[in-house]
């Protein structure tokens, strides 16, 4: 594709790896409930399975504004670095020359338009579009940032009062890494998200599971969460060492 | 009811497309099954709907194949000889004109029957046996009187009235109706869509939601140019009031970024939000591809670059000529492009209106809608010279080598 031109453009060396020392996130089977967006109703969520990602496409009202609609899409990569890659994939479907990063916006690293229009921003191995669709247009930074801090720091505990189980989280080590076991059930039967956080390293999706590669050796720690479409939360602590 | 007319296929062969109907499905999620007739199911035309390549199939007979119960032991014993004719042109009772139709009348049922008529034909008749059950197995039939190679793209409703008699010079006895759908399209379908494998699992085979589109959008091609030329000016026709060029956002791709959001799409084409109301060049190359390849064109999706300054153009849903949403130019382009899309192919452009007087750079300005435009060189008066600037001329390259793709439809 034509990533090449827009990798020189929008400075991708800058920015396609994480910063060493950072915190470490992982959303995992990520899917959107209808319940993500405060103040907005979902109008229709699709999902695409691609050979490379996970993605899904989504269109939503907010109340008392009829002629506002706000489509959010969501593509998850196996890795943070590889979300790098989608995102710059995105900067190139802009037709638009004046598509510049924004500086404290939302994400890891976020661009748009200008006014906030439109913004696509990286989120660890995440990234996100957020749009105006309707006839009337509006900033959408507020739902972007909601969005991001529900990606960040997860749903709040009390958010919902019907919670997954997480019946197993464990981490079996080897060769430096460790690959994390979760067995989770929602108890009315949904898809359940995970959020894998951890203060350095990184992780990534392999096999249909997730490893983490410590930044040093020693005592590791990693919060799992399982999230439901309600956003009810469960969490538990691994800990071990390498 | 001595005979019964059971199920009929329509495409009875999957492995070819030369004498019997091509593969198909309804969209993503649901196949056709065959037989496509089954009696007491198929009620409408819709219900038994059936494709056709012209190209594939002319000259050759078509066939078809159908089965027939029969509970009258005499017939199970010696057999039936069994057609369907075209009630338009055989009809069973008075059709109006026993007084004499005038000319006028008779030309304007002619008319009818050639644009909206049987183009199917006749089913030829033939003896079927039954077996000790009162069963035929799945019987060939061949089709005569098919005039699908001389109407163009299009969709028509085949009507058959069956009819069966015990010995050679008995009277016809009607026992069966049956109504189709029937797709006649220029070709077989090529990619996205595909012909095998022949499964319900395979989304790709061409879907019948974007057959009701494509065929009305092309009716009466008889070329792919023309084809293609027809389905552009009816995407481009749907701006302002189905789609917008995506100002607001940056001119984002909205339906085409990774595969072809073709049910999202198709439900906006119905009325319903898809995916919403923008689109950029992206979507209307990959829209006006895939609905095109869907009839049997041969088109591309393929980019030029980068970072170029445009003439004033009218974006699809805009009265306004303008350098795209006032940006001055665009990062990419994206277009329908045949062959190997490169500087000496022609496009198909339902994104835009260019200047396609003397002067593209300045007003005033005549619309021109790029349809089977060379892509062209600097100063040669084709595509590029309407698109660009001169001083950024050569900065917008074809790029098929990185970006000729056709998207998969989902």
């Amino acid at each position: 594709m034509t990533v090449d031109a827009f990798a020189k453009r929008h400075g991708f060396d800058q920015w396609s790896e994480p910063k060493r020392g950072e915190a470490a996130l992982f959303i995992w089977r990520f899917a959107l409930g209808g319940q993500e967006l405060p103040g907005h109703d979902a109008v229709r969520i699709e999902t695409e399975l691609r050979p490379d990602a996970r993605a899904s496409a989504s269109l939503w009202s907010p109340e008392r504004k009829d002629n506002v609609l706000v489509r959010v899409d969501v593509i998850e990569a196996p890795s943070v670095p590889a979300a790098r890659v989608e995102l710059l994939r995105v900067l190139a479907d802009f037709q638009s020359p004046q598509i510049s990063r924004l500086d404290g916006g939302p994400g890891d690293v976020a661009f748009g338009p200008g006014g906030y229009r439109a913004v696509a921003f990286a989120r660890a191995n995440l990234v996100v579009v957020v749009r105006n669709a309707g006839d009337e247009v509006e900033p959408v930074e507020t739902p972007a940032r909601e969005l991001d801090q529900l990606l960040r720091e997860g749903p709040a505990p009390e958010r919902s009062s019907v919670r997954p189980a997480i019946r197993r989280a464990a981490a079996e080590v080897a060769d430096r890494e460790a690959r994390l076991l979760v067995d989770a059930e929602d108890p009315l039967g949904r898809h359940l998200w995970f959020r894998f956080s951890a203060k350095s390293g990184q992780f990534l999706e392999q096999d249909d599971s997730i490893v983490f590669r410590p930044e040093s050796d020693g005592k590791q720690a990693i919060e799992v969460a399982a999230i439901n479409e309600n956003l009810g939360v469960a969490r538990e602590q691994v800990e071990f060492t390498i | 009811m001595s005979v019964l007319l059971e199920a009929i296929k329509l495409n009875h062969d999957g492995a070819a497309a030369t004498s019997d109907a091509l593969n198909i499905r309804r969209n993503k999620t649901t196949p056709i099954n065959v037989p496509e007739w089954v009696r007491g199911v198929s009620t409408t035309p819709e219900d038994a709907p059936a494709a056709y390549g012209i190209a594939e199939t002319k000259g050759n007979t078509l066939t078809i194949q159908a089965r027939f119960s029969t509970n009258e032991k005499k017939l199970m014993k010696k057999g039936v000889q069994v057609r369907a004719v075209d009630p338009s042109s055989n009809p069973g009772g008075d059709p109006g004109c026993s007084g004499g139709c005038s000319g006028f009348l008779k030309w304007l049922g002619w008319l009818i029957q050639l644009l909206v008529g049987n183009v199917l034909g006749d089913v030829k008749a033939r003896w079927v046996s039954f077996d000790s059950s009162g069963w035929t197995a799945f019987e060939t039939f061949q089709l005569q009187h098919v005039r699908l190679w001389d109407v163009g793209v299009g969709i028509h409703t085949t009507s058959w009235r069956w009819q069966y008699r015990e010995k050679q010079n008995d009277p016809w006895t009607d026992f069966a109706t049956s109504d189709h759908r029937i797709y006649v399209l220029l070709e077989v379908p090529k990619a996205p869509w595909q012909q095998s494998p022949h499964t319900s699992a395979n989304t790709q085979l061409p879907w019948t939601d974007v057959l009701d589109r494509a065929c009305v959008w092309a009716f009466g091609a008889t070329t792919r140019d023309q084809a293609a030329e027809k389905v552009t000016r009816n995407v481009y026709g749907l701006g302002p009031s189905i789609v917008e060029y995506d100002c607001p956002n940056g001119g984002s791709s909205w339906y085409s970024s990774g595969s072809f959001s073709c049910t999202a799409f198709l439900d906006r084409l119905a009325g319903g939000p898809g995916l919403g109301r923008y689109v950029n060049c992206s979507d209307c190359a990959t829209i006006v591809s895939t609905f095109a390849n869907a009839v049997g064109c041969d088109l591309w999706q393929s980019r030029m670059g980068y970072w170029f300054d445009l003439n004033e153009l009218l974006a699809i849903g805009s009265s306004v000529w303008q350098t795209a949403c006032g940006w001055g130019g665009f990062s990419y382009h994206e277009v329908a492009w045949k062959d190997g899309c490169t500087a000496n192919d022609p496009v198909w452009d339902a994104c835009l209106q260019v200047d396609g007087d003397a002067d593209p750079t300045t007003a005033p300005h005549t619309p021109l809608l790029p349809t089977n435009i060379r892509f062209g060189t600097p100063g040669s008066m084709d595509y590029l010279d309407r698109l660009v600037t001169p001083a950024t001329r050569a900065a917008c390259q074809p790029q098929p080598g990185t970006t000729r793709q056709r998207r998969m439809v989902a």
